[in-house]
């Protein structure tokens, strides 16, 4: 998984931060390796909604690309390439390779669009849609990507090189090979927190905002244990018609982010985390559909949930809280928010416009 | 001609069918569609493309607004290059961006081939406006883009249907890139429906007469229509001819934007040229060359009404275009307003050009669309609406030669219909409170153009609007003496607090529900001299409202009694002498 992951960055030779990310499912819809814990459940949102839109229309060499939060990508400019994985032509598993992608059009580059009236104006959407069939090209995705984005050649190599780092990583892994460490891990998470002092920790965070928007409230969390299963209820204000919102798997990755960093987690490399959190999100900003803008989701309502994730963990643990929504934001987001307005930094615009001279053709 | 007269007869046979399936094809739209913008409005075209070894024709099409269809020829010759090699039976072929051989983003385009003997032959095909486009607006207007990524979701050429098996995801990424999904998924039915069903008419035509015999039809056909119009141009005089019309702004904060056209004749050669038009702009008036020359054609087509139109007709027809120019923009330029400003200022600019080539024929070609589209939820349904409001715009015909301006769009775009009020009331969140024509606002001229059109609207839910116009300093020209018309503005929230004239542009305004959108639709130009409007015609029009008594006396020279309501004779001879018009009014009064 690593390889992939170091062969695909350096395939792109981008100064920007790509966050990529890889996952293994096995047949049965488990995340079983993952290449970061606190992504298990968008990753395996995005595998399962492909599954879902394809159902048995697969073939070996095909891989599907999507972008949509609401099937489990964190942000509208980013792209997660899904392959199964075949043995002896039946499919046995499921790969995914993630990475943020430069610019897929709306408002702004980089798809931090302030003044966005709906999910459609942040960014064109790409529901699964399949970019190698049988390993070869499809022209056709590959245009639509490339026609609805400021850096048409850098995306158009960006996705085609997650596609065929996806194909790679399908064809390397064995979700087989993955269950003893996934149930070597899960029982260390189990013991992990079996640990735990609390009984219950509860905490909040107020969601920060751009300058001049009036801040939506407080993200609250509850979390509770019993035996070996972590549960953790999130509530949250109202959906926003500003682009502050998350989409329920995004959310959970934060909160399996959040508690990986407190119990000392951080490096697992199977999805045992997220099968051990039974997380429950009210209807709210922090589990948003389309129309509801996501944009700047991670930086403020994100934020906002890790802090508040965080401090409830440490009081379950007994100590202070460890991690910050600051770390986690610099290796999930392309580059630095301007929170004057609420656009992408100038410095990441100018080199995500950049990449279209820049990024190997 | 290559055929004999014989072939003539069935060539004529063929051609008539050839239309008769393009207005089948037409009406399985209008009938199978879903949002109204289609099967009210029928902003849609449809057609019949044919392969040979010239290339792409458009041979036949059914009435429907001529700047789709033309620009569709485009679309097909694009899909042609694209695919080469890679098409077959049963597939199917969309395609939607400006930049790759469209016209504006919200006109899809639909392409299906028919094969004889393993190779296309035709195309059938439907261009329509659909009512969103996903994007930065809802409704696929955003009047502050400043790129093509800020209008909407580009769709290059792709396969919706491979070898007869439907291409499931690529459906759903155009689909699911639209806010009313559910409403365009049927209209997109709709088209595709009309393209098959045509389909299967040529293959019955080709089944009847043979593939040889309906080529040779269809050489027939374009030969006719490129014979007819040389002869026209041949009895046109030669010589140089300028025309102008110039858009009020470029939603950009940039003042006027004309267009210039240069139209020169010489024997049956027409040379049309659009330099010194403006460059291109950073708003979302700019024009790709597909839609200029499909605008231009436009124009010739309602010169020249009765010459069958196809591609033969345009044979003796060059076109210049000068580059980075509003008429001939290059990416990431936005486009979304252009089919119809400017559009219809191509269309104006030619048209004027004209005037002194065929003054009998010329009138009004501008249409200088201004509109409203509001969205929200309708709580009636639950659901979200975008909705398009023709009536904002409706009035733009002008007068030309033995007629006044008719209550609706300018003649190239008249296959446009006025949707039905209460259809509109029962789709969506409104409630008309006025359409009426006003007084003294119709272009004077011997023939008039329309009376402007106020309209109110109320919204009974809360809904956010963006408004785009032009016309309103600029307005739609007179022609050969005629006057100008009115020009067109908004005002939202009408009476509210928040009350706000519109006469250019504004983006996602709330507007709160029980309140009230105001638009003035002003008309096209009137034709020939005030002067020389028949008084008769004038008492008319004072009877029904059109013209004041005031009016008719200070626009056309005609005394009329207030009380008996008659034409004063004498006092009009008197007052048109004055005027200027002496030796025909004089020969009116014996």
């Amino acid at each position: 998984m690593k390889s992939v992951i170091e062969g695909f960055r350096a395939s792109i030779g981008s100064r920007l931060n790509l966050a990529e990310k890889a996952a293994v499912m096995d047949g049965e819809g488990q995340i079983v390796g993952i290449s970061a814990p606190g992504s298990a459940a968008s990753m395996g949102r995005a595998v399962d909604s492909t599954r879902e839109f394809f159902g048995p229309r697969w073939a070996e060499g095909d891989v599907a690309v999507l972008n949509d939060p609401d099937r489990g990508a964190t942000h509208v400019c980013q792209l997660t390439a899904v392959a199964p994985i075949y043995q002896r032509s039946s499919i046995v598993g499921w790969a995914a390779l993630r990475a943020n992608a430069f610019d897929l059009g709306g408002w702004h580059a980089g798809g931090y669009s302030p003044q966005a009236v709906d999910r459609w104006a942040e960014a064109a959407r790409f529901e699964p849609a399949k970019i190698l069939l049988g390993g070869k090209v499809r022209r056709e995705v590959v245009d639509l990507l490339s026609l609805n984005s400021r850096t048409p050649k850098a995306t158009r190599r960006l996705a085609l090189q997650l596609a065929e780092h996806a194909l790679k990583l399908a064809k390397s892994e064995s979700p087989v090979e993955w269950q003893a460490s996934f149930a070597a891990e899960l029982s260390r998470v189990h013991s992990a927190i079996a640990l735990l002092s609390g009984q219950m920790a509860q905490a909040s965070a107020e969601i920060a905002v751009p300058e001049g928007w009036t801040t939506p409230g407080r993200i609250s969390v509850r979390m509770s244990h019993m035996a070996d299963q972590l549960r953790v209820e999130v509530a949250s204000p109202s959906v926003s018609p500003r682009p502050l919102n998350l989409c329920r798997a995004t959310s959970e990755d934060v909160i399996a982010s959040a508690i990986a960093t407190c119990l000392g987690l951080a490096d697992l490399q199977t999805g045992a985390l997220a099968a051990a959190l039974d997380v429950q999100i009210a209807d709210g900003m922090a589990a948003a559909r389309l129309p509801a803008c996501v944009g700047i989701g991670r930086e403020t309502t994100g934020a906002a949930l890790f802090d508040a994730c965080s401090r409830a963990a440490a009081q379950l643990v007994g100590r202070a809280a460890a991690g910050s929504a600051k770390d986690w934001l610099k290796a999930e987001v392309i580059g630095e928010l301007d929170w004057s307005t609420g656009r992408l930094g100038a410095k990441t615009t100018a080199a995500l416009l950049a990449t279209e001279t820049e990024v190997r053709q | 001609m290559k055929t004999n007269r014989s072939d003539a007869i069935t060539a004529e046979i063929v051609r008539n069918y050839l239309e008769t399936v393009s207005a089948e094809m037409s009406k399985v739209v209008e009938n199978t569609s879903i949002s109204p913008i289609f099967s009210e409005t029928h902003d849609y075209s449809t057609g019949i493309f044919y392969l040979d070894r010239r290339g792409v024709s458009l041979v036949a099409r059914a009435q429907s607004v001529p700047v789709h269809i033309f620009a569709a020829l485009t679309s097909v010759e694009t899909i042609l290059r694209v695919y080469e090699g890679d098409i077959h039976e049963g597939d199917l072929f969309f395609a939607s961006d400006p930049y790759y051989g469209g016209s504006h983003i919200p006109d899809w385009t639909i392409v299906n081939p028919v094969f004889v003997d393993g190779k296309p032959l035709f195309f059938t095909s439907v261009r329509g406006h659909v009512n969103d486009v996903g994007g930065c607006a809802p409704g696929g207007y955003n009047t502050i883009a400043r790129e093509i990524w800020q209008e909407g979701f580009r769709v290059p050429p792709v396969k919706l249907r491979e070898k007869g098996e439907r291409v499931e995801d690529i459906w759903n990424l155009i689909l699911s890139n639209t806010r009313t999904q559910d409403d365009i998924t049927g209209d997109l039915n709709a088209m595709v429906g009309g393209c098959i069903i045509a389909a299967r008419r040529l293959q019955e035509l080709l089944a009847k007469y043979g593939p040889t015999s309906v080529s040779r039809s269809v050489d027939y056909i374009l030969d006719y229509s490129e014979t007819r119009l040389r002869a026209e141009i041949q009895s046109w005089p030669d010589g140089v001819y300028k025309g102008r019309s110039v858009l009020d702004h470029d939603y950009a904060g940039g003042g006027d934007v004309p267009v210039e056209a240069t139209v020169t004749i010489s024997g049956s050669n027409l040379k049309i040229d659009l330099t010194g038009s403006h460059p291109q702009v950073a708003g979302f008036v700019n024009s790709v060359a597909t839609n200029t020359i499909s605008n231009i054609y436009s124009t010739l087509v309602a010169l020249c009404p009765d010459i069958p139109v196809n591609s033969g007709y345009f044979r003796p027809v060059e076109i210049v275009l000068p580059p980075k120019s509003v008429v001939n923009c290059e990416p990431p330029a936005p486009v979304g307003h252009s089919t119809v400003c400017i559009g219809s200022d191509i269309m104006e600019a030619v048209m004027k050009a004209f005037e002194r080539v065929v003054p009998d024929r010329v009138g009004s070609a501008n249409i200088d669309l201004g509109n409203v589209r509001v969205y929200g939820t309708n709580s009636r349904t639950g659901r979200f609406f975008v909705a398009s409001d023709m009536w904002a715009t409706a009035m733009s015909a002008g007068g030309a030669k033995g007629t006044d301006g008719w209550g609706g769009y300018a003649a190239p775009f008249c296959a446009l219909k006025l949707p039905s009020l209460e259809m509109y009331e029962r789709q969506f969140p409104f409630r008309y409170v006025t359409v009426e024509y006003m007084t003294d606002t119709a272009a004077p001229g011997q023939f008039r153009g329309a009376p402007a059109l106020h309209y109110r609207r109320q919204l009974l839910d809360p809904v956010k609007a963006i408004v785009y116009g032009q016309g309103y300093r600029n307005t739609m020209q007179g022609y050969l003496g005629g006057r100008s018309g009115a020009g067109n503005y908004f005002i939202l929230n009408e009476g509210a607090p928040d009350e706000q004239k519109v006469p250019y542009a504004c983006f996602d305004v709330p507007i709160a529900a029980g309140n009230v959108v105001f638009a003035q639709s002003g008309a096209g130009g009137g034709w020939g001299d005030p002067l020389e409007r028949d008084p008769k015609a004038v008492l008319k029009d004072v009877l029904n409202e059109y013209v004041s008594v005031e009016g008719a006396r200070r626009d056309y020279g005609v005394v009329i009694d207030p009380v008996r309501l008659m034409v004063e004779e004498e006092a009009t001879v008197a007052l048109r002498t004055k005027l200027g018009s002496g030796a025909k009014s004089a020969a009116m009064a014996k």
